[in-house]
């Protein structure tokens, strides 16, 4: 069978692959990958010839990949190397003092909250729009409501940090986490995502070294 | 949920098993990742075909437990057919002893309900 186009949902799976791959034997990693770029391949395959369209296969691909997230996590950890985002932080902490980092996690963090602005702008506007099929009340909520909320508590971890550094970062993850609701915009939210939480991870202070403080 | 013992099969582990005994018994013995996928959800009766993540990693842990084996496939064939070369996976005895005796509770039927005894 030739011709199967790899879907963007696809191209999205074959990103993340990628990412959580990164640094694996690399036997181990080119064989997952191997795998998953057959999966994906025979997934295609199989709709085109069920005559599924293209957003019902997005759908199913992106719902493989998310549901699946745990177990590729807990896969890499299995094969005893350095956790993914542990790498990320170390990589941070060495190559950069700690005002670069705060100042880069605040410049993020400001792109974070003028993106989650879409959310409010969108929100106001859909209430003028005339729907041919008006959206749930749910959904409403759940995709402008969402970002704007994570944008607050975006900004109320950084203001916390200072005071408490681990309620901070806390505060500071879930606001991050937050405008993945929009997951068909992932491929590009996803990098600013896991920088601002591995930057934020990297500049909280360790329980030691605060009790160390105080 | 606690840890879950050495050796011990999740459900997930079973239903491949019990998966790839069928296709075994069916004269097709070898299967590849996606075609797992849609067995299992044929098997379920869902829409819905299980993740990536969830698929692989309990591949992976069957065939280090000596339960699957696995080989890539002849890339030529997979160029003929003008597809990635899939990697192809069979059970084992070892597999197949094991999926029995995980299975074999299901395959028992219910005790006969007496009129007058509660079912325990």
């Amino acid at each position: 069978m030739t011709g199967t186009r790899t879907p963007i949902a696809g191209r999205l799976c074959q990103g993340w692959v990628r990412f959580y791959t990164w640094k694996l034997p690399d036997a181990d990693a080119r064989r997952r990958r191997e795998e998953i770029e057959s999966d994906l391949f025979e997934h295609a395959n199989d709709a085109q010839l069920a005559g599924v369209g293209e957003q019902r296969l997005n759908a199913e691909i992106l719902a493989r990949v998310l549901v699946g997230v745990p177990a590729d996590l807990s896969w890499r950890r299995a094969s005893r190397q350095e956790p993914l985002m542990r790498l990320a932080v170390g990589g941070i902490a060495m190559s950069m003092s700690k005002s670069t980092q705060h100042r880069i996690l605040y410049w993020l963090s400001g792109l974070i909250v003028l993106y989650c602005s879409i959310g409010l702008v969108s929100g106001i506007a859909s209430i003028f729009v005339d729907w041919d099929e008006e959206p749930s009340v749910a959904a409403k909520i759940f995709f402008f409501g969402v970002p704007v909320v994570s944008a607050i508590t975006l900004v109320a971890g950084l203001v916390t940090q200072s005071r408490d550094p681990r309620r901070g970062l806390a505060l500071v993850i879930a606001g991050a986490v937050g405008p993945a609701v929009w997951f068909w915009m992932l491929p590009f939210y996803a990098p600013v995502m896991i920088a601002v939480i591995a930057l934020a991870v990297s500049v909280t202070p360790r329980k030691s070294s605060q009790a160390a403080i105080t | 949920m606690g840890r879950r013992k050495k050796g011990e099969l999740i459900a997930i582990e079973v239903e491949i098993l019990g998966k790839a005994l069928e296709l075994s018994a069916g004269g097709g013995p070898e299967f590849h990742g996606f075609r797992m996928a849609r067995e299992l959800r044929e098997g379920d009766g869902s829409d819905a075909l299980i993740g990536h993540g969830t698929l692989y990693k309990a591949l992976s842990r069957l065939e280090t437990a000596g339960m699957l084996e696995s080989s890539w496939e002849d890339p030529d064939a997979a160029t003929e057919a003008g597809r990635p070369r899939r990697r192809l996976y069979r059970i084992t005895s070892d597999g197949r002893l094991a999926a029995v005796a995980a299975l074999e509770p299901r395959l028992v039927p219910d005790p006969p309900w007496h009129p007058g005894i509660e079912p325990a």
